[in-house]
């Protein structure tokens, strides 16, 4: 992205790009393609499934942003999309795998490289139902308030509240399980 | 363990950069999908748009056919064409294989040089941007890189001629051609060859 681009407002760019304009499309995409990859990747836990959920939500965004009307902000508006993305994902996923290797993400060939407390934590995200991950992704992550959340999740309130609470409740557990004592408190 | 120890386990978990091949595929193909189905997704959406376009199409195809039944290129144009091309080619002459483009805007003319000479000039093409009463053209040859600041942004592309003389504009974000013209932030373009036979 180049210096000025900071300065054109947002809002400018998404009415180009609903008048067809492929430039300012292009800006949006810069704008918001490494912070979908990543709500990506905190949810199917792979790189190469990030990629390509990634990629699939720009693809429906370009084809429905003249349906975007501003009433969510834009990138919440993505997050949607991504959402539904990692929804299709999750079915096509349990179609092709069975019982607990349904939601596993697999550890590809660059997280293997990673330090042991990373893959503590990535076990036991894999460990979560992927509408948990999701909700984990949005609050933890993202740092989103549980309403903010359940807009993007199509949800109500309660639920990614509940959600979050079964999360952390499951989390702890496994954390403490893969890690010793020592190693969680004792630095 | 508390829900602060659990957010800094959970900071563990560094994200990737996305590789630049993905990224630079994903763009290619959102931008594909936004070229070819953003557009028709649009009038598809509201009929009312469609029924619009409709007669909209038709009544410019009538004025059209009008127009050049009445009479074929004008012989105004047909000098402004020739001067163009004769002006490009006297700029071509000073700078050998290093005329990128000539940006005419606001009267005042800019020379765009590449660092180098580069291989025999191909077919000169004008390329014009207008909005709401503002304008300004380039003129170039086909297979050069011309950047041109659009609304404070510069928007880089190569302009390409195709056999059958249809002017391609190839940007980094966007792919343009005559035959299915988009606008460019928001300037309507046109673009033809500065053919020798005018």
């Amino acid at each position: 992205m180049r210096a000025n681009d900071a300065d054109v407002p947002e809002a400018q760019w998404i009415r180009e790009a609903q008048q067809g304009d492929p430039v300012s499309f292009g800006h949006l995409f810069d704008r918001y393609y490494t912070m979908i990859h990543s709500f990506a990747y905190r949810v199917c836990l792979s790189e190469s499934d990030a990629d390509d959920l990634a990629q699939e939500a720009f693809i429906r965004a370009a084809r429905g942003l003249s349906g975007y009307q501003g009433s969510a902000s834009f990138k919440n508006w993505l997050y949607r999309i991504a959402h539904n993305v990692i929804v299709d994902w999750q079915r096509r996923t349990l179609r092709q795998r069975t019982g607990n290797e349904a939601f596993t993400g697999e550890l590809d060939r660059r997280s293997q490289e990673r330090p042991a407390d990373y893959h503590d934590v990535h076990t036991a995200l894999q460990q979560l139902p992927a509408d948990l991950r999701e909700a984990v992704a949005l609050v933890f992550f993202e740092e989103m308030n549980h309403r903010q959340a359940a807009d993007i999740l199509a949800c109500a309130e309660p639920t990614i509240s509940w959600r979050i609470f079964r999360a952390k409740r499951l989390l702890k557990k496994q954390l403490q399980k893969t890690q010793p004592e020592a190693k969680v408190y004792g630095r | 363990m508390d829900d602060k120890e659990l957010r800094d386990q959970l900071r563990k978990l560094s994200i990737p950069e996305p590789s630049d091949t993905a990224r630079e595929r994903a763009r290619h193909r959102a931008l594909l999908a936004f070229q070819n189905g953003g557009a028709e997704n649009k009038a598809s959406d509201r009929p009312w748009i469609r029924t619009l376009a409709w007669c909209s199409g038709t009544t410019a195809v009538t004025l059209l056919a009008a127009i050049l039944f009445l009479r074929s290129t004008p012989k105004v144009e047909i000098d402004s064409l020739a001067k163009d091309r004769e002006t490009l080619k006297q700029t071509e002459v000073l700078f050998p294989g290093q005329l990128n483009a000539l940006i005419e805007r606001d009267g005042k003319i800019r020379i765009e040089l590449a660092d180098r000479p580069s291989s025999p000039n191909d077919q000169p093409i004008l390329i014009q941007f207008k909005q709401n009463g503002r304008s300004f053209r380039v003129l170039s040859y086909s297979g050069r890189r011309v950047c041109v600041e659009v609304n404070g942004k510069s928007v880089c592309f190569e302009a390409l001629v195709t056999g059958d003389s249809t002017v391609i504009l190839s940007g980094d974000n966007f792919v343009w051609n005559s035959q299915n013209p988009t606008a460019l932030s928001g300037y309507r373009v046109e673009a033809r060859v500065l053919a020798s036979t005018l």
